[in-house]
């Protein structure tokens, strides 16, 4: 049978029966939008590759332990996971500030220097640089909202578990976001960047 | 009587979170009101505008991951 094509809730079932496969195609499956929850919210790459590896190894203790009962919704329990990681750590380091090189815009940080395609994605990390500022722009509650519907995928009934309000609320404060976020990117002019778009 | 939706609707139309049933009555509505169908393909774009835009960890990190779970297989 070909995993890659299996849901998660079969993937997760293979994984705690013991296939290591199944758990590689999981990874791959989620891991850029585990990591963009964790990322937009700590704004520190270095630390977000470390609560990466945190997210994934409580996940695989609880597989692999047993104690996993979100049968069907994989994802969202692996974002709250992330989510919840997150913002422990960006409370931590409100309480303990430290200015990063990244944070003093060291472009070159995270690229991967390859001649061929550093320009293409010297311009790509600009354009999702100047979005994920734009984001940081928006007040906390659109922005934990939007990140934790659009990059984590939790439902807004989730969301509102999590966030102690009610699912008109988080609907609310989605939409503000969504709407403001709009507003700066067309004042930004970053809506007309067509590196925006996707190929 | 038809039922009136809001943006509130839309958004979750938008999301995958409404029933079947849900989801024909607010395509019904989307056909016929234009502010709605202006909010749905706003969301569009928007989305369209974060899609591209996900952050991707490191190899080494990804690796680093799938070393620890087969670590715990290998134990066990």
């Amino acid at each position: 049978m070909n995993l890659s094509v299996m849901d998660d809730a079969k993937l997760v079932t293979a994984y705690i029966n013991g296939n290591e496969r199944a758990f590689e195609i999981l990874v791959n499956r989620h891991k850029d939008k585990v990591f963009t929850t964790i990322y937009l919210i700590v704004k520190d790459r270095k630390v977000a590759e470390d609560l990466m590896q945190d997210t994934f190894i409580k996940a695989i203790h609880t597989l692999k332990g047993g104690r996993y009962n979100e049968d069907g919704k994989f994802k969202p329990w692996l974002c709250r996971i992330a989510h919840n990681m997150a913002i422990d750590s960006f409370r931590k380091k409100q309480r303990n500030p430290l200015v990063t090189m990244e944070e003093r815009g060291n472009l070159h940080n995270a690229l991967d220097f390859s001649e061929e395609s550093f320009e293409k994605e010297t311009i790509e990390l600009d354009t999702k640089n100047k979005l994920h500022a734009l984001i940081q722009q928006l007040p906390e509650s659109q922005r934990t909202v939007l990140i934790m519907r659009h990059f984590s995928g939790l439902s807004f009934k989730e969301i509102s578990e999590e966030t102690g309000v009610s699912i008109n609320t988080a609907l609310g404060r989605m939409r503000y976001a969504l709407i403001n976020l709009r507003k700066k990117m067309d004042e930004s002019d970053l809506a007309y960047d067509k590196n925006f778009y996707r190929e | 009587m038809t039922k009136t939706f809001t943006e509130n609707d839309v958004l979750k139309y938008f999301y995958n979170e409404v029933s079947k049933l849900e989801k024909e009555k607010i395509e019904d509505f989307l056909s016929c009101n234009n502010a709605l169908t202006e909010f749905y393909c706003e969301l569009l774009t928007t989305e369209e505008l974060l899609e591209g835009k996900l952050e991707k960890p490191t190899e080494k990190t990804i690796q680093n991951i799938l070393d620890y779970s087969n670590t715990l297989c290998l134990q066990n």
